[in-house]
């Protein structure tokens, strides 16, 4: 896993992030001027974009869009900037998968950049998001972070993200199976994705802390 | 202070209808019907709507005139497999229709050059999910009012087609083409060899094109009223739609089969184009083969905090019986089944989707949790009811 933040110049925040073979730039423009039918009286509108990797954006990314969306709502101060827009975007430099079966990858990358230029960008925020990806192989063995290759032979893949308030995963933000799996599963690919987030979060605070000792 | 507290101030209760009042304020309407245990729609925490499917009303098999013999085209009418399904006051019509496309990647005339053999051989070996094939559904709520698609058609397509993918329900066998031959015999009468007897194998081998076909299916949904969240609804509807599909059977005509043509591009190069005239037999189908421990059906399910400020209870207060319960409602998240309506759409920001078989195994399994906190026991809870969900609508789909 790679960050890299303030990429862009013309944006509040931004944020290269690289997992594997998936590549994203995010950008974070806000608090804005919302356009008319955006905003909202009492709290921030979110307008979130996601441009593919290749070719024009589809139905595959309004999907992704939406589950983002999911997961970085409820983490904005959002009441704290009425009447104002944040403006989230997002382009795949790499997918890392085979676009049309899957979408788990570029979902993660998007939601964990999101949150570091969301941190660049100096919104107010209510905790972080961060999030990966755990497939179950055929021999049932739990592999988190997985490469395409393995996505293509999994038995069930799953996308978990954890809300992070005062240093620890406190609230399940987004789950989303797909494949051949019963309730155990379940529970030992929360269990497991929450040693990951953990991990995770150590990774971007220490990240942080390096960035503002070195401002 | 004393001045005004001395002045006596009249403050009339405005008072609204109920479905007004809803509209109003959805968040203390839904709070004030859950304080008294129920849902604005007076369904239970744990109730679902009826649900009625019927099946196959709308396919029409093509009919047996000479212009009808055609390829199944998916201009829409001919409807291979359909589906009726009503949820409370919500319709979900679901038709099912079919094309044919040439199958490039595995067509026989790439298996002769070595080196895309190699090439099939090595994504045959490593992929599974290759195996299995999706149908292409285009979901159209309607609202009474013409425009381009909204987000929430557009994610609910593309949910299903990853759900249907990946739950591995449909291989890509199933919806291979296997032409007969149109056999035109000496006294001009006119019969239709299948592949199915071992004898027949031999006459359809012998003639047998080169080329390989596969069908693609595409799904019309069309929500009429709706009223709440409809994944589970549309995926349900294109469930047992699917269960009723019937393939075509096609055929090519003896003449047709080895039919060659030199097409003279734009450049130098003359290029042998082959053309085959697949038709599909009016009279003959065969149903779509399904995996059948694969057939799951959705249900959804919303996490909510309970308000102790909305509790009637609390605001009656000459009520003392039921005061002590106040303290139990501080903390209290509530599982709801089946989300409906305007109030529970818009208030319940925690939401739980499950796709499961009746034999127990999930194929989709979603959760959002933006609002109230989703515990190991909301989601236990809401697995147990998912399953029985699905055992109960797999056997109104059997009933039909």
């Amino acid at each position: 896993m790679d960050a890299q933040t303030g990429y862009l110049e013309n944006v509040d925040g931004s944020c290269l992030y690289s997992l594997n073979s998936t590549k994203v730039i995010s950008a974070v423009t806000g608090p804005v001027e919302p356009k008319a039918r955006q905003e909202l009286p009492t709290q921030l509108a979110l307008e979130i974009n996601i441009r593919p990797a290749s070719g024009v954006p589809t139905t595959r990314e309004v999907n992704i869009q939406d589950k983002v969306r999911a997961i970085i709502t409820p983490i904005l101060a959002s009441y704290k900037y009425p009447r104002q827009l944040c403006q989230i975007t997002l382009q795949l430099l790499q997918s890392g998968e085979t676009e049309p079966y899957f979408h788990a990858l570029e979902l993660i990358a998007c939601v964990n950049s999101t949150t570091y230029a969301l941190v660049d960008s100096g919104i107010a925020l209510k905790g972080i998001a961060l999030g990966t990806t755990v497939v179950i192989s055929k021999d049932n063995q739990l592999i988190t972070e997985p490469t395409d290759e393995i996505l293509k032979n999994s038995k069930s893949m799953h996308v978990v993200a954890y809300m992070i308030e005062n240093n620890k995963p406190s609230n399940l933000l987004l789950m989303d199976s797909y494949g051949d799996f019963d309730e155990n599963d379940i529970l030992k690919i929360l269990e497991q994705s929450e040693i990951k987030v953990n991990q995770l979060n150590k990774t971007f605070r220490e990240y942080m802390k390096e960035k503002i000792n070195n401002i | 202070m004393a001045d005004i507290k001395e002045s006596t101030v009249e403050v009339h209760p405005v008072s609204f209808p109920t479905d007004i009042l809803a509209r109003i304020s959805p968040d203390l309407s839904l709070q004030r019907h859950l304080s008294l245990g129920f849902r604005p729609s007076s369904r239970g925490f744990e109730e679902f709507r009826d649900v009625i499917i019927n099946t196959g009303d709308l396919t029409h098999n093509t009919q047996s005139d000479d212009s009808a013999v055609k390829t199944p085209s998916n201009d829409g009418k001919q409807v291979l497999g359909s589906c009726v399904l009503k949820q409370g006051d919500v319709f979900v019509i679901t038709q099912i229709t079919g094309g044919i496309i040439e199958d490039i990647t595995l067509s026989t005339n790439d298996m002769e050059m070595e080196e895309d053999t190699e090439l099939l051989e090595i994504t045959e070996e490593h992929s599974d999910i290759t195996k299995y094939s999706s149908v292409y559904p285009v979901v159209e709520i309607n609202r009474g009012r013409m425009g381009a698609c909204t987000d929430e058609e557009m994610t609910t397509s593309q949910r299903l087609y990853d759900s249907l993918l990946h739950s591995h329900i449909l291989t890509q066998n199933a919806l291979r083409v296997e032409p007969g031959v149109r056999i035109t015999n000496e006294d001009d009468s006119v019969n239709i060899i299948y592949p199915d007897s071992e004898k027949n194998k031999e006459i359809t081998s012998l003639l047998k094109p080169k080329k390989k076909w596969s069908y693609v299916l595409y799904a019309k949904i069309e929500v009429f009223g709706r009223t709440g969240p409809v994944y589970d609804m549309c995926w349900n509807s294109l469930m047992a739609a699917l269960q009723s599909v019937k393939l075509p059977r096609t055929f090519i005509d003896e003449r047709a089969t080895d039919l060659k043509m030199t097409v003279r591009a734009r450049g130098r190069n003359a290029v042998v184009m082959e053309t085959y005239n697949l038709l599909c037999d009016p009279n003959e189908s065969t149903n779509l083969q399904l995996r059948e421990n694969c057939i799951s059906y959705a249900s959804s399910y919303g996490a909510i905090n309970l308000d102790p400020e909305a509790d009637i209870a609390n605001l009656e207060e000459t009520d003392d019986v039921d005061a002590p319960m106040d303290e139990e409602l501080e903390t209290k998240t509530v599982l709801l089944a089946d989300i409906d309506g305007e109030a529970e759409e818009t208030c319940i920001k925690s939401t739980i989707s499950i796709t499961a078989c009746p034999n127990g195994r999930f194929k989709q399994f979603s959760v959002v949790g933006g609002g109230a906190k989703i515990t190991k026991e909301l989601l236990m809870r809401s697995i147990t009811l998912s399953k029985q969900r699905s055992s109960d609508i797999s056997l109104k789909v059997q009933k039909v």
